[in-house]
């Protein structure tokens, strides 16, 4: 392990500036119930210095960011900025008062208003004698602002009709609004996750030209190639801590990797699979493009499960909703040879597919029908005899999926909205295990799912091997390692490595990362 | 006292009470007008058209999506028989067909456009209305519209079978298969899920935009047949003549629904029509006051969704604490 250097005296920052820290953190503490979630955290950032900050899912820098933005209140610990101490009650305004200035990672434009109103909305229009707003000059001021940071476009275009990295841009100006030598720290968080890759370097572009400009950059990020890129510094934070904080240039690849996943990385993870051996597949996917996925080609047979594993950026969330026909997609589908058709989902589910959606709320349930009625929706033609649903036929099937998957309260005409959110995705696995289709795609199986709901869900997963070809996209690479036979890891779009079990969490979050 | 409320169903039935403690007000204050035998048959067959409009456009309900067309569109229907059976010589049945196809047509004009084009119902058929609207005042060019009906067509707006309406039966009948599909074929359940959960409906294997263009296709075709047995009924018709149905018909299916099931029902929303239609009858014979029956129309509207809002809230916050311990 790397120790603990954050107290190292800073020198090998590449801008000639004034020495005067635009951002020092000193011991923040913050827990959520009994969860700590930061462990005296010390951060110091000088001006115009791009620091980057990295850290796995739960690493504690979000609610770093967070505590920064005034969104929570610290347990413990200071803050100052360019020397002034910030109140770290959780009030929004102090921050940004004090010259902390933040780009979410959702960016917050309004998509049916302009690049100028967007920009407006930050701080104030400017008004002519009248009152009224002086839309040459507010024109004319967003411009110049884009400029200044390297971008060329329309801004009285409404966001929607922009380019992602337009937006970004966008983004970055207001949050940078006002009056720009108060501006000290300007954060980033994961600015590229909504960018294509070749989309990056005008993004660079402008953060450099911040710096240099004397502002200070918290850049968050899950990719390392931007860590070398851009950052002069890196910090690493792993479990509430923060675990390295060095320059840029004294950090290798493998040393980010195994700071922050805590554990070596074996060299010889990325192996490929003797998958070809399989019989005929019964879910291919070939040259799969959406807006992230660059050409995915996969296939999942009956018998096994495949997962896919991705950092958040690398197109992961967009495999599901791609082969089920809801997002936009180029590339063939096929199941047991036949083609599905892109953009209806209810053809893909007649050809075969089953679907258990990441968001369970919007896209998995009928929340105000029964758990009843979601247990059978998609195998009700099964129970209807001469047109008619036969309905003890059906409330047996019901009540023995209700048994089987131990959903409590297992009262089949209770809303199946009033579940709690492990037991409601027992319900919409359970829908598709009842059916005869051939092929189960899962994403985020056990988002939100309780430890107990979790070991019932795999169990089940397990089972259905014998009759389904079971595909996982996950977040959660202990959940991929302990339940797949092959994982496919995607970085940017594409498969960079297959895996076949055994394999651990550490290996997938290494080679999703990227080597 | 709750398990009380419970097993006499003084929620779920709520409306029946209601009926039947209107029935006895105004039974009570109007002896001599109210419980005869010519009232209580007006207040059937007038009922009978709200029902059955009513019956009609809880399809969309029931799949999500509001129709507010049906009332012009009955209205052209109705406008439609009596222009075409006084121009042409063609038998009153075969214009009654084309006038709920003209209308199933532009029912089906509404949802493809809802379905496809991914519009909200509520401006489509709102627009569809003003669309009919214009096609009747064409046919009609301002003028009070007498049709030219065979006798036999007559009777069914006019005659009773036994002491029951020809109207009233046809409703029931209506009614009844409309429950059975409902409540008891795939076809039913997959519209109810389409109205729960638009996404989720669609990756349980549900053809969504299908089922919704159908839906209003179907209000649409029940609007016809609706303006065909009103024009058999009265035997004129204005261009206004559909107008007035659409505050009592939505009325009835919020009402409707807070009844017997917490959603669009067959049961819930015959209880509410024929509740809506003995007080507007029951008021009507205090005083003939032609605003009251809008006002009381609009009362209830208000209430049953009030009452469902607030009902709802509270059974999430029972269900939220009967679920905690074993969320947690």
């Amino acid at each position: 392990m790397v120790p603990l250097i954050a107290t190292d005296p800073i020198q090998s920052v590449n801008t000639a500036v004034e020495h005067e820290d635009a951002l020092t953190v000193a011991g923040v503490h913050k827990s959520f119930g009994p969860n700590l979630v930061l462990n005296r955290v010390d951060l110091r950032i000088r001006r115009g210095e791009i620091r980057a900050l990295i850290g796995l899912n739960g690493s504690g820098k979000s609610t770093l960011i967070k505590i920064l933005a005034g969104f929570h209140a610290a347990d413990d610990g200071q803050v100052a900025v360019g020397g002034q101490p910030l109140s770290l009650s959780g009030h929004q305004a102090h921050g940004s008062g004090a010259g902390l200035r933040f780009v979410h990672q959702d960016l917050g434009l309004a998509a049916n208003l302009s690049a100028v109103d967007n920009m407006a909305l930050g701080f104030r229009y400017p008004r002519t004698k009248l009152g009224t707003v002086a839309w040459g000059r507010a024109r004319r001021d967003a411009r110049r602002s884009l400029e200044e940071l390297g971008y060329n476009f329309d801004p009285s275009q409404t966001i929607d009709r922009l380019n992602p990295v337009e937006r970004t841009g966008t983004a970055i100006v207001r949050a940078l609004a006002g009056t720009d030598e108060s501006v000290r720290l300007l954060v980033l968080d994961e600015p590229t996750a909504a960018l294509p890759a070749t989309e990056c370097a005008r993004l660079f572009d402008a953060v450099q030209r911040l710096a240099d400009r004397g502002v200070a950059v918290l850049y968050v990020t899950h990719h390392l190639d931007e860590v070398f890129e851009l950052a002069h510094r890196v910090s690493v934070m792993r479990n509430g801590r923060m675990v390295d904080d060095s320059a840029v240039a004294d950090r290798t690849h493998d040393q980010l990797v195994e700071m922050m996943a805590g554990r070596p990385v074996t060299k010889e993870a990325a192996r490929r699979g003797e998958s070809a051996a399989q019989g005929a597949a019964t879910l291919s996917v070939t040259g799969l493009r959406t807006g992230r996925l660059a050409g995915v080609d996969l296939h999942a047979s009956v018998g096994e499960i495949v997962g896919i594993a991705g950092i958040t950026g690398s197109g992961r969330d967009e495999v599901v909703p791609a082969i089920m026909g809801v997002i936009p997609r180029e590339g063939e589908i096929r199941t047991g040879g036949r083609v599905v058709p892109p953009r209806r989902p209810h053809r893909a589910v007649a050809s075969g597919i089953a679907c258990v959606p990441a968001n369970r709320i919007d896209d998995g349930l009928l929340p105000f029908m029964s758990i009843k009625d979601n247990l059978t929706i998609a195998g009700l033609r099964a129970f209807a005899g001469r047109g008619f649903i036969r309905r003890e036929a059906e409330a047996r099937s019901a009540g023995a999926w209700i048994a089987r998957m131990a959903v409590r309260p297992g009262i089949p005409a209770l809303p199946v909205i009033v579940l709690s959110g492990g037991n409601q995705q027992k319900v919409v696995l359970g829908r598709w295990l009842a059916t005869e289709h051939t092929v189960l795609v899962l994403d985020e199986p056990t988002q939100g799912v309780d430890v107990e709901s979790r070991v019932s869900v795999y169990r089940e997963l397990r089972e259905a091997t014998c009759r389904l070809a079971v595909l996982i996209c996950s977040s959660d690479s202990e959940e991929l390692a302990q339940l797949c036979d092959r994982v496919l890891v995607l970085r940017r779009g594409r498969i960079v490595a297959e895996l076949t079990a055994p394999t651990s969490a550490g290996e997938i979050d290494a080679i999703a990362l990227g080597s | 006292m709750n398990t009380v409320v419970n097993r006499i169903g003084l929620v779920r039935f709520s409306g029946i009470y209601g009926l039947v403690a209107l029935i006895i007000f105004f039974g009570a204050t109007q002896p001599d007008l109210f419980l005869t035998e010519t009232n209580l048959k007006v207040i059937l067959v007038n009922s009978a058209i709200t029902g059955l409009l009513a019956i009609g456009m809880l399809v969309p309900m029931a799949a999500g999506l509001l129709d507010l067309s049906f009332g012009s569109i009955a209205g052209l229907s109705a406008v439609f028989m009596a222009w075409a059976t006084t121009r042409t010589d063609i038998d009153t049945y075969v214009v009654a067909l084309a006038a709920i196809l003209l209308a199933g047509a532009l029912g089906l004009g509404s949802g493809l456009l809802v379905a496809f084009i991914k519009l909200d119902s509520l401006i489509v058929t709102l627009g569809m209305s003003s669309v009919a609207l214009g096609i009747t005042e064409y046919l009609s060019q301002g003028n009070t519209l007498t049709a030219n009906l065979s006798p036999s067509f007559v009777h069914i707006g006019l005659d009773s079978i036994g002491p029951i309406p020809i109207l009233a039966i046809i409703l029931a009948i209506l009614a009844v298969c409309m429950y059975v599909w409902l409540e008891h074929t795939p076809g039913g359940r997959f519209v109810l899920a389409s109205g729960n959960n638009y996404n989720a409906a669609r990756l349980a294997g549900i053809n969504v935009p299908k089922i919704q263009s159908l839906a209003l296709a179907f209000s649409g075709l029940i609007a016809g047949l609706a303006g065909v047995l009103l024009i058999a009924r009265v035997g004129s018709a204005t261009s206004t003549a559909g107008q007035g149905y659409l505050l009592p018909v939505v009325a009835a299916l919020f009402l409707g629904s807070t009844q017997v099931l917490s959603r669009p029902n067959v049961v819930g929303t015959i209880i509410a029509v024929y509740l809506l239609g003995t007080g507007v009858q029951g008021i009507q014979l205090h005083g003939n006051q032609p605003w009251v029956s809008n006002m009381f129309n609009g009362l209830v509207l208000l209430a049953a969704i009030s009452v469902a809002r607030l009902r709802g809230r509270q059974s999430r916050r029972l269900n939220r604490k009967r679920t905690q311990p074993q969320a947690a």
